[in-house]
């Protein structure tokens, strides 16, 4: 059971409210990338990446290692675990709902052909 | 560039964090609409366990508010209020609405539509753009109470 505090939450969901940070993860999935590489598909300076690469980091979606001469930028995919959960507990919410609506909209469908045939 | 930066944002909407849930319903479309858009239909069904729908007051027209109040029935007596703007109103096939659940300070997306499958109607229900104004501005906080309040919510 991965722990799911508040705290973690939050610097998750904030690091994934943005389309290009979203983008970068979605990049780094199955391979490990120097920051010129993420940068490049994006119109931006190497500077702009950098800062999303904190967020990101900050958030401990990605973390970031020297290998030679190069420093490579990995995903660390366990820590989207706890917003998936979270996500999981909306899906609850609104399955119990959706179950409760078809049972009243089909109650009421039955009645109203009862009559009919009446 | 501008319109680059726009469509990207547009087409990575989808990779944000997001449920969909799909429902088959036995009766006609017309129906299951009814069922989300008048008040007394929609008290009926949506509040589950005990709890108790104290009021809907829905404006279903694009731009028009929506609240629900639901009292949780056991454990200390609270209210929790759900409120939202409608955003999309195609009757008998799309409802679209902004969704502020238990904390004023968050902000999602909810988007119902209807379609007609052999023997009903299939519902599509896509919950997503999940984000708080604390953390649009890029403040680190806003989450802990949601996630605290969402959890007294689910498992009252």
């Amino acid at each position: 059971m991965v722990e799911s505090s508040p705290a973690v939450l939050d610097s998750v969901f904030h690091a994934l409210s943005d389309a290009t940070r979203r983008a970068i993860l979605r990049d780094l999935t199955g391979e490990e990338k120097t920051v010129g590489e993420i940068a490049q598909p994006y119109h931006m300076s190497l500077a702009a990446v950098s800062k999303h690469l904190q967020v990101l980091e900050d958030a401990a979606l990605i973390q970031r290692e020297r290998k030679g001469n190069y420093r490579l930028v990995r995903l660390r995919p366990d820590t989207l675990r706890p917003a998936q959960e979270w996500l999981a507990s909306y899906e609850r919410f609104w399955k119990v709902r959706l179950d409760a609506l078809r049972n009243y909209v089909e109650q009421a469908e039955t009645q109203e052909k009862g009559k009919e045939t009446e | 560039m501008e319109t680059l930066e726009m469509e990207r944002t547009q087409t990575e909407i989808a990779d944000s964090p997001k449920l969909s849930i799909t429902q088959f319903i036995r009766a006609p479309r017309a129906r299951v609409y009814d069922a989300w858009t008048r008040p007394e239909a929609l008290q009926t069904w949506f509040c589950d366990g005990g709890n108790i729908c104290a009021a809907a007051e829905l404006d279903v027209r694009e731009g028009g508010a929506f609240t629900f109040l639901i009292q949780i029935a056991s454990g200390a007596k609270r209210t929790v209020t759900i409120r939202g703007v409608y955003r999309t109103v195609v009757p008998n096939a799309l409802l679209q609405f902004s969704w502020q659940g238990c904390t004023p300070d968050e902000t999602s997306l909810v988007t119902v539509s209807l379609k007609d499958v052999a023997g009903g109607t299939e519902l599509t229900l896509t919950h997503e753009q999940f984000a708080t104004e604390a953390s649009r501005d890029g403040h680190n906080k806003g989450w802990t109470a949601i996630v605290a309040n969402l959890d007294k919510f689910l498992s009252n």
